[in-house]
């Protein structure tokens, strides 16, 4: 369970470039929840996924996983909770590292680094059947640097590794956005089964209306910091297109009657 | 032809010298290509060696303790470079600028004086085997063996858990830090070390000349520097032994080349400037070689570059 308690976040504070980026956002996600996070362009969106990541301290508030406090924690303790996917492949892989190195880090990324030899051939195997699963012929280039691969393989790479290492919470980060239509429907598929297959709570950001109806048993709309409208099970189900639209055209008109 | 006589005579010197260097080189390259922070403290860190080793030595010390010594000093003083850099958030050559500075007055601190001589005394050449430091071919060996020791344990520990965790700091900080890798400890352990091996250098370079000074670290960073830049010209970077190799590699071939430069008839005075443009030149290489060779070629130039 992933609990978000009132979290608080101004950027530049008491400066003529104040923004205020959450503004009491309290939520809870049960084990497993598949949430979808829409919104327009500054409403908070990456912000909460940092503020669960723990790039920045925050104002005010508290984030429990599993009832374990994590609010102070820096990021690298926090990775063996919460894993990431972000839109540019680039950020989340390591890569003039060979593709088996990146997948040794992820599956060390809750457990202490040892001195001891990291490739071993068990290791080898173990990662050449992850990878073969995606259908990328990933299986066969696992001593290739990561900058040598495609945007896709690079993504798919950087998903398999956001599962490794069992965490708990997983956040995607547009994560789909940046590749053309048919790998990204790949990635989108290798996630949905991956997130499934492990019962992992996952937060995924997209612009996609189509992926925010079709997946997901919760959906979320942010704005200016705050949570818009949410939906869960069968009032999530009941959502199309026009809806989420309507929801958009609705902050928009309060935009202009406020102005 | 006499030129070629005065450059093959200081070949073996220079031998001698361009493996000690090599150490320098070595912790020259390691934050700046494994850490991918810009390091200058060994422009420090290699005086202090030489600057506490020497000072102990004279004093009675154990040369092996005294270079135990030494080296540790280099190694702080490269995890004060890495300390002020992260806990302050200033850029890591300002950091470096600030320690080496300082450091200097240390180096006056702990000799007393701006030099020792140190011939009177036994030095760790001549107790590994009585007369090495005067034999060269012994001495090269030795300093072969020493070299290619630190090359075996740094490409052994850069394939263990922590050397790959210690190379993706480096490699995607972020990433690293998302991998649940604490890059702090990395960083300063990684600037220690890197300031450990100058610093060794620095202490063996005492001991073979018979003298040491506060001001053996001049240009030392740039020396480094040019064998890293010119090692990689010949190694390439496309695998973690080549990147190891660059140094070592580098700092032999450099001073081969400041040697022939000396046998044509260089001032001595006028080294300086000449590892500088040659630098320059090196780091203005994939610029300048693109617009020579327009046309022909050029994605294999982007490749390299």
């Amino acid at each position: 369970m992933l609990a978000l308690t009132d979290l608080r976040k101004r950027f530049f504070p008491d400066t003529p470039n104040e923004r205020v980026a959450l503004n009491g956002v309290s939520v809870t996600f049960r084990t497993g929840t598949f949430c979808i996070i829409i919104g327009s362009n500054g409403a908070g969106k990456s912000t909460l996924l940092n503020a669960i990541a723990g790039k920045f301290p925050l104002d005010g508030g508290s984030i429990a996983i599993d009832g374990e406090d994590i609010t102070k924690d820096p990021p690298h303790r926090r990775a063996r909770l919460v894993s990431r996917v972000f839109q540019d492949p680039m950020v989340g892989t390591a890569a003039s590292m060979t593709v088996e190195e990146n997948l040794l880090l992820a599956e060390l990324r809750a457990a202490p680094h040892r001195l001891r030899w990291g490739l071993t051939e068990t290791r080898r195997n173990a990662y050449r059947e992850q990878l073969a699963l995606l259908g990328l012929g990933l299986e066969n280039r696992l001593g290739d640097r990561v900058e040598t691969l495609s945007g896709g393989q690079r993504q798919a790479v950087s998903l398999i590794m956001a599962v490794m290492g069992e965490p708990k919470v997983l956040l995607l980060d547009e994560h789909t956005a940046a590749l053309d239509p048919l790998t990204a429907e790949r990635v989108m598929a290798a996630t949905l089964r991956v997130v499934q297959e492990r019962y992992l709570t996952t937060l995924m950001v997209t612009h996609n209306m189509q992926h925010a109806i079709d997946h997901g048993d919760m959906l979320l709309m942010m704005d200016a910091g705050r949570i818009h409208f949410a939906a869960s099970g069968a009032e999530k189900t009941k959502l199309d297109i026009a809806d989420l639209i309507a929801r958009f055209r609705d902050k928009e008109d309060r935009i202009l009657l406020a102005g | 032809m006499d030129i070629l006589v005065r450059f093959y005579e200081l070949v073996p010197v220079t031998l001698a010298q361009s493996l000690i260097y090599a150490f320098v080189a070595f912790g020259v390259m390691l934050p700046f290509r494994l850490l991918s922070f810009p390091d200058l403290t060994s422009e420090g860190s290699f005086p202090i060696g030489g600057c506490i080793c020497g000072a102990l030595i004279a004093v009675g010390f154990h040369p092996a303790l005294a270079m135990l010594a030494g080296t540790l000093g280099g190694f702080l003083a490269g995890t004060a470079t890495a300390m002020v850099s992260l806990k302050f958030r200033i850029s890591s050559l300002l950091a470096g600028i600030i320690i080496v500075t300082m450091v200097y007055s240390v180096n006056l601190r702990i000799m007393g004086r701006s030099n020792i001589a140190l011939f009177q005394f036994d030095n760790i050449f001549d107790l590994i085997y009585a007369g090495m430091n005067n034999t060269l071919s012994l001495k090269i060996a030795f300093l072969a063996i020493l070299v290619v020791l630190l090359l075996i344990l740094a490409h052994a520990f850069l394939r263990t858990e922590k050397g790959i965790a210690f190379r993706a700091v480096g490699a995607n900080l972020d990433m690293a830090e998302a991998q649940g890798i604490h890059s702090w400890w990395h960083i300063v352990l990684g600037f220690g070390f890197a300031g450990g091996f100058c610093a060794f250098a620095g202490a063996m370079l005492v001991q073979s000349q018979g003298f040491s000074d506060v001001n053996i670290g001049f240009g030392v960073l740039i020396n480094g520097l040019a064998a890293v830049i010119i090692g990689e010209l010949i190694t390439g970077r496309s695998s973690v032994l080549r990147q190891l190799l660059a140094p070592v590699i580098g700092a032999i071939v450099y001073f081969q080349i400041i040697s022939v430069c000396l046998a044509l008839g260089l001032a001595p005075t006028d080294l300086k400037f000449a590892t500088g443009a040659l630098v320059l030149l090196m780091l203005a290489a994939p610029k300048l070689l693109p617009r020579l060779r327009r046309g022909e070629d050029k994605d294999r130039i982007r490749e390299t570059v």
